[in-house]
């Protein structure tokens, strides 16, 4: 039963890693680089980071796999990513939404209803992640994560390694890998025995969403 | 009256003395704090018939008016917050804890209490959660005749759920419980629980804490109250000496409780004063020496006196509202002094002749207005019962008292200034026409203002409005999660099976006569009595599920061997034979249920409930043999109280006939009627001015009414009394007492009590009105009469 509660912190990260704008088609990196230190070796990063952060509010296409221990092939999920920096992240599925601001977490259903998801009272601090890695902030980043970069070309790949020792063992490292200035895979293993890759598909940046986006797919 | 003056005064001052030295000695030995009450549901009946609202006055005063509410945060300029608030959040709950007006503290962030209810519905799904679950997939399996068998067809059924379930953002916090539990008992289980308070609160953020916490006492106690606020002290103390910049917000009905105290009281005291100040003005503006009025202080103190005295000694426990309401009785009881005092004879009128004068018309009154106010004895509303006897003692020792006390003053005698005195001359030409146009004016208000009268009957008036703390109350509840979206029932029983039953059965009429709207309650924790007994046989019945599951797990992508947890438990429970009854597993999952989560139910023999969240549209409320009620009984208690203002209205006529009947024996056909006529037409007009007005009424309008027609009878009494003696208009005695209670109540017309404004508003009306009729001498006919008949003598 203690998976239960452990829910929310697996989901936070899985969909903190969806701050996806674009995606090709090439070769993930497949190992992490050296630990990014501010003030140090951040310079060739922080274009990155400045773009990252800069591409306004973002449309993508998901495609989620999840690799559960009990089944032999992975859960496929489609669905689609909405960013909008004043209003936080939206991920729509088939017949729900999950929007993640500064409020916390709602689930909302095909039929309007939402519900508030609440933190995980033994990771406290999950919650607290995603803005500052929305917005690819890395002197905020650092209070919680190490991170580590490797680029190879135009592709790139960042390990956000939490610093604390008992949620690096809960929920692992999440792992962001893109081409030049755009997110094309996240993948993270919020526990031993489950893995969650998401691929990024077509994204548009610095779109406008409707009143009538804003109002169904954020709080 | 023919007992020798100073045996009189000797035998008056012993009776006197030792009635107020009774009366004292009990007053002060009194418990007030436990025995006099503030709370708005001691209004009700405590046997009340309408069995909801007897659940809702328990959940009310027993379980949801414990809880208490913090919020700790720390403002956004102070960086890093969390870790400050986490040590905050903590010694702030320790800190409660250690009180004991707290039974349970509980910080929404600490998993412990999840955990435990957690542990408890998991370790034991298949006791819990399984005999529903397999009597619902039944009832689907036989809807479809062409089906499988149900073995095979249930374990086809559960692997596609399993399926369809792993694609729901739900499922990763669940990934882990899966191989113990592919028929997701436990998930749908968390699932029939969202949206219900206290069952899916949040749990705070970075920049706040939450803590939920149960009160030892009833917050509408003395217990409930300062104690709480000082343990609530204590630890916010506490918490800002670890975290300098902390704050506390906070709600309990125990704020709400005690301010409505402060603000009752403090608001009395003002009236009060106001209305003693506006007395003594009026007297002193009557009276040719104010301190003549002193010989009416006695009366008036005795008669509370006995009042207080003859109510505590009858009620167990008495709400507040009577002594405001009863204070009316201070008009009255001042009235008999005033008769007595003022009564005009000559200066060195001896007691007897006095009282020989008097006596008929103070009789009558006093006799009209007990047997008036006896009626309400028979009310089902304790408060109606209270006043009736807080009035009726208090009349009978405000009477008894003025007839003591005067008996022992040496000249019995008041004087008015010559206007109050003499009055208006009833054949001056401008009375004449005054008459006619009041007559006219007043015929034209009843007719007008009677149409338009609105009753308005809201619980809510007896309280006393704190916008401010109902916006901190709204703004807590909101942090955790509660809002009012949710249309809350309770589904009920006389016993924990009764009321699993209801639930059930609710959840049926609401599949089929709403099927949109979702039910979330903890009650689906447990099973049904009968689900939980076909249990084993459900089980011998499925001795192929095993097989057939693994099969078809297979089939849809999953490993099989994943799942043993679930084969083993599963092999385990078909052999079992020790099933628990159902009053075992309520036992179990009452004391498993802690926090916010435990004040969902109640399981107390005679009068258990499950709390039951409704979301989406309610087309229609639940019928009555479904023992399925709302909680929200605002509707019901307001019509409870039009309910109960009909009773009044009936008693005050029932009471008003008799007091008729007892005017009409002793005045007879043809004085009695015109002595009715005052206070009935003072009490139509008032009615038409305020429906005129557009003020909405309710049962403090009628109840003031009722109490201000016996004063303005007792003014027609003694005015036709008067006239029959061959006297023009009424005593000066009526005029200084209406002009005083007009006075006294025109000032609580401006109370911020709803109830006591409506009280001072209707009886400084009827009281003005009817001293208005009195004055324009409506028994000038009958003086008339009078004055030809001595003639003729």
């Amino acid at each position: 039963m203690r998976a239960i509660v452990g829910f929310v912190p697996a989901r936070l990260l899985f969909m903190l890693c969806l701050l996806a704008p674009p995606l090709s088609a090439a070769e993930p990196l497949a190992t992490s680089g050296p630990e990014i230190v501010r003030g140090e070796n951040d310079a060739d990063w922080q274009p990155l980071f400045t773009a990252l952060a800069g591409q306004g509010a973002v449309f993508s296409q998901l495609t989620e796999r999840r690799w559960f221990k009990v089944r032999k092939q992975p859960v496929v999920l489609t669905g689609e990513v909405r960013l909008a920096p004043e209003h936080g992240l939206s991920l729509h599925y088939e017949d729900r939404t999950v929007i993640v601001d500064a409020q916390g977490v709602l689930l909302r259903d095909a039929r309007g209803r939402t519900r508030v998801v609440n933190p995980d009272g033994r990771n406290p601090a999950v919650i607290t992640w995603l803005l500052p890695i929305l917005r690819f902030d890395l002197p905020a980043l650092e209070t919680h994560f190490r991170v580590h970069g490797a680029r190879s070309a135009n592709d790139w790949r960042l390990d956000f390694v939490p610093r604390d020792t008992a949620d690096a063992s809960a929920v692992g490292s999440i792992v962001v890998q893109g081409t030049d200035d755009a997110i094309r895979r996240i993948e993270l293993r919020p526990k031993a025995d489950l893995r969650i890759e998401i691929v990024i598909g077509t994204t548009r940046t610095g779109v406008t969403f409707s009143a009538e986006d804003e109002q169904r797919f954020f709080r | 009256m023919g007992m020798e003056p100073r045996r009189r005064k000797l035998l008056a001052r012993l009776v006197l003395g030792t009635a107020v030295a009774g009366c004292i000695a009990w007053l002060a030995c009194f418990d007030y704090a436990k025995h006099i009450s503030t709370d708005v549901l001691d209004l009700m009946p405590v046997g009340e018939r309408d069995p909801a609202l007897a659940l809702v006055r328990q959940m009310a005063s027993q379980q949801q008016a414990r809880a208490a509410l913090f919020v700790l945060e720390i403002p956004e300029a102070i960086a890093p917050a969390d870790e400050s608030l986490a040590r905050a959040a903590e010694v702030f709950t320790a800190t409660l804890r250690q009180s004991p007006a707290f039974a349970e503290v509980v910080a929404l962030a600490d998993p412990a209490v999840q955990d435990e209810i957690g542990d408890f519905v998991f370790t034991r799904r298949f006791e819990l959660l399984l005999p529903g679950r397999l009597a619902a997939r039944q009832a689907e399996h036989a809807a479809q005749p062409a089906a499988a068998r149900f073995d095979a067809w249930l374990a086809e059924k559960t692997a596609a759920d399993l399926e369809t379930f792993l694609a729901r953002p739900e499922a990763l916090g669940l990934e882990q419980a899966l191989p113990a539990d592919p028929m997701l008992l436990v998930p749908e289980f968390v699932e029939s629980v969202r949206g219900l308070e206290g069952a899916d609160l949040a749990a705070g953020g970075t920049d706040r804490a939450l803590v939920w916490a149960r009160l030892a006492a009833s917050p509408l106690t003395e217990a409930g109250q300062q104690p709480v606020f000082a343990a609530v002290e204590n630890a916010a103390a506490a918490a800002r000496a670890v975290a300098p910049g902390v704050a506390l917000r906070w709600t309990a009905v125990s704020r709400f409780a005690a301010e409505s105290r402060r603000r009752i009281e403090a608001e009395m005291s003002v009236l009060n004063t106001l209305a003693l100040i506006a007395v003594l003005t009026v007297s002193a503006l009557c009276l040719r020496r104010l301190r003549q009025m002193l010989h009416l202080a006695p009366g008036v103190l005795c008669s509370l006196l006995g009042a207080w005295t003859v109510t505590t000694l009858v009620f167990d426990r008495v709400h507040i509202l009577v002594f405001v309401i009863g204070s009316l009785l201070a008009g009255i009881a001042a009235d008999y002094g005033l008769h007595i005092y003022l009564h005009p004879g000559p200066p060195d009128e001896e007691w007897a002749a006095r009282m020989r004068a008097v006596r008929r018309p103070l009789v009558g009154s006093a006799v009209t207005a007990m047997i008036g106010f006896s009626a309400l004895l028979l009310a089902d509303l304790p408060l109606l019962r209270q006043v009736g006897v807080f009035v009726v003692a208090g009349l009978f020792a405000a009477i008894g008292s003025a007839l003591l006390w005067f008996a022992q003053v040496r000249r019995p005698h008041g004087e008015l200034r010559p206007l109050v005195q003499r009055g208006f001359s009833s054949a001056s030409s401008h009375l004449q026409r005054a008459r006619w146009l009041a007559l006219i004016v007043g015929g034209l208000v009843v007719a007008g203002g009677l149409g338009r009268v609105h009753w308005r009957d809201d619980i809510r008036d007896l309280d006393v409005h704190v916008p401010a703390l109902w916006e901190n109350d709204r703004a807590v509840r909101a942090e955790f999660g509660q809002t009012t979206e949710h249309d809350l029932f309770l589904a009920r029983g006389d016993a924990p099976a009764a009321a699993r039953a209801a639930l059930e059965n609710f959840r049926a009429w609401m599949r089929r006569e709403n099927p949109a709207a979702r039910l979330a309650s903890i009650g689906f924790a447990l099973p049904s009595p009968a689900d939980l007994q076909a249990l084993p046989a459900q089980l011998a019945r499925l001795s192929g599920f095993d097989r057939e599951l693994r099969a078809a797990l297979e089939r849809h992508g999953f490993d099989a061997a994943e799942f043993a947890p679930f084969f083993s438990a599963w092999g385990d429970a078909r052999q079992r034979r020790d099933w628990p009854p159902f009053e075992s597993l309520v036992h179990d999952f009452g004391a498993a249920l802690r926090g916010p989560a435990g004040m969902l139910f109640a399981t107390d023999e005679g009068a258990s409930w499950f709390a039951v969240a409704v979301e989406g549209p309610m087309l229609q409320a639940p019928p009555r043999d479904l023992s399925v009620v709302s909680a929200n009984q605002l509707e019901s208690l307001n019509e409870l109280f039009a309910g109960h203002r009909r009773s009044v209205l009936r008693l005050s006529l029932v009471g008003l006939v008799a007091g008729a009947i007892s005017v009409l024996l002793i005045y007879g056909l043809r004085q009695g009627p015109r002595m009715i006529l005052v206070p009935v037409g003072a009490c139509l007009c008032t009615f038409g001015l305020l429906g005129l007005a557009g003020q909405t009424l309710n049962l403090f309008h009628l109840l003031g009414a009722f109490l201000a027609l016996c004063l303005s009878l007792d003014y027609a009494i003694f005015t036709g009394d008067r006239v029959a003696r061959g006297e023009s208009g009424p005593p000066p005695s009526v005029r200084l007492s209406a002009l005083n209670t007009a006075a006294a109540f025109g000032i609580l017309a401006f109370s911020r009590i709803p109830v006591v404004a409506a009280l001072g508003v209707t009886v400084a009306l009827i009281v003005v009105l009817a001293l208005v009729m009195v004055e324009l001498d409506l028994f000038r006919r009958h003086h008339e009469d009078a004055i030809k008949a001595a003639g003729m003598k």
